[in-house]
């Protein structure tokens, strides 16, 4: 029950801090403690500990939490488990739904948002041979392809090349200027970024309603 | 707590582990009588409870826990071996006969005796077991597979738990899929775990090759890995028991 009081309060945390109709953009050179927060509050204080906890309360609240927030770490050891990247997109799009073996029309969905990336190319790669930002591009779609309500991205531009930021970057504007992408509607975002990359919070700005945080205070303090 | 544990089994050479392992379980194979198998079942849980007493509730916990389920197996053989005196009949139907009960006894203590050994293997340490089958001219391949595939155990488990996380994260609730979508969860847990051990195989194989291992087949370990004067002891009592069992 500890744990459930702790994870909801994150929630509402979110809700509280980062209310919908806006995004947020974290300027702050020191994004790896906003990155060691949300790694704590979403993964360690998430994952299973001990044996009991594999199917206990946990792992309800791990599930739960999923649905809310797609969330883009740094640098994580993801874990993905289809053989194509297609077919991994394809699952999250209805894992969502407790389904676990997408149709043709998911598979459609996922070619469709493979192209609004631009990584066509990666379609029938295998996931875990996928390099270090083409791994990061994956996580990130496939955590948007689960319909989340918050997208936080903790540093956009960490393991990417300027054009793959660039890539994320369109994907994110076409996904608030239409609202949506495919069936997904578009979540409420929350990304750092350091405030030397200003072309980059430009570019962000043209589209949508951004709240911008300059300080991170915010976080020590909850 | 902690101060209590004689911590024994990390004392003792591999070798004197291992001719306790084989003394018992040579014990409980050709044993026809429970008793003899029964006393060493006993007495190796003892050496296990001695070793660190602050987890003796714990110990105690598998062993009923292991010991529960393995009663069910056993039950079978009662069902199966129709032989000897009938011990237990209902309405003119005989059920329960003496040598397959007596077998159903032997048949647990022997899956027990592996259970308390496996828990004595798990205490003492794997660079042990490598200096030990180094020490005996074993080539360093052989010693090196064993030692890998023991450490991939719990590498295995701690992926497996984060896999599950993963799975959670994606939305998926273990509890309200049916017993098919269970089955197919379990399958797609199976991939990522076995794309991931290749890959932590291939990458532990690399370091070794990179250190020089497999050019030689034999190549010695540093520090001496001699028998102790507890490990005589030690060697010597386990013999006294198996010549008293002999005469009895």
């Amino acid at each position: 029950m500890e744990h459930k009081q702790q994870n909801n309060q994150l929630y509402d945390l979110l809700k509280t801090y980062f209310p919908k109709g806006s995004n947020y953009l974290i300027l702050s050179n020191d994004l790896l403690k906003v990155n060691s927060y949300f790694m704590n509050q979403i993964y360690i204080q998430t994952s299973s500990i001990h044996k009991k906890e594999i199917w206990g309360e946990k792992s309800r609240l791990t599930t739960q939490y999923g649905k809310e927030i797609g969330w883009v770490p740094d640098q994580f050891d993801h874990i993905f488990f289809a053989d194509t990247v297609r077919g991994e997109i394809a699952e999250a799009l209805i894992n969502r739904n407790n389904e676990l073996i997408p149709e043709e029309a998911d598979f459609l969905e996922a070619d469709n948002l493979i192209a609004e990336l631009k990584i066509e190319h990666l379609s029938q790669s295998n996931p875990f041979f996928l390099s270090e930002g083409e791994t990061k591009l994956l996580w990130f779609i496939s955590q948007f392809a689960k319909a989340p309500q918050y997208m936080i991205i903790t540093n956009l531009t960490a393991g990417l090349s300027r054009a793959r930021v660039l890539l994320v970057i369109d994907f994110i504007l076409k996904s608030l200027s239409i609202g949506k992408i495919g069936r997904i509607m578009s979540p409420t975002y929350i990304i750092g970024l350091s405030p030397k990359d200003h072309d980059f919070i430009t570019m962000l700005q043209q589209t949508g309603h951004w709240h911008i945080l300059s300080k991170i205070d915010f976080l020590t303090s909850l | 707590m902690i101060a209590n544990d004689l911590k024994i089994l990390e004392k003792l050479h591999f070798l004197s582990i291992v001719t306790l392992g084989i003394t018992a379980s040579l014990w409980a194979i050709f044993a026809t009588h429970y008793f003899i198998p029964l006393i060493w079942l006993f007495l190796l849980s003892g050496l296990v409870v001695i070793h660190r007493k602050s987890e003796f509730r714990m110990f105690i916990k598998r062993f009923l826990q292991i010991g529960g389920t393995l009663v069910i197996l056993s039950l079978l053989q009662i069902i199966f071996r129709r032989s000897g005196d009938v011990i237990f009949s209902v309405k003119g139907i005989n059920l329960v006969y003496a040598k397959g009960l007596m077998e159903a006894i032997l048949l647990w203590i022997r899956f027990m005796i592996l259970f308390v050994m496996a828990t004595i293997f798990s205490f003492t340490s794997l660079f042990n077991l490598t200096r030990f089958l180094n020490s005996i001219y074993i080539p360093l391949n052989i010693s090196l597979l064993f030692s890998t595939t023991l450490k991939l155990i719990p590498f295995i488990y701690f992926e497996a738990k984060r896999i599950l996380w993963f799975q959670h994260y994606r939305g998926i609730s273990f509890r309200k899929l049916s017993l098919k979508g269970k089955v197919i969860a379990l399958k797609k847990l199976l991939y990522p775990l076995l794309m991931r051990s290749i890959n932590y195989i291939s990458f532990s194989g690399l370091a070794l090759e990179l250190r020089g291992y497999g050019i030689h087949e034999y190549r010695p370990l540093p520090g001496r890995y001699s028998l102790k004067r507890l490990d005589y002891g030690f060697i010597i009592v386990v013999m006294i028991l198996n010549i008293i069992f002999l005469r009895l």
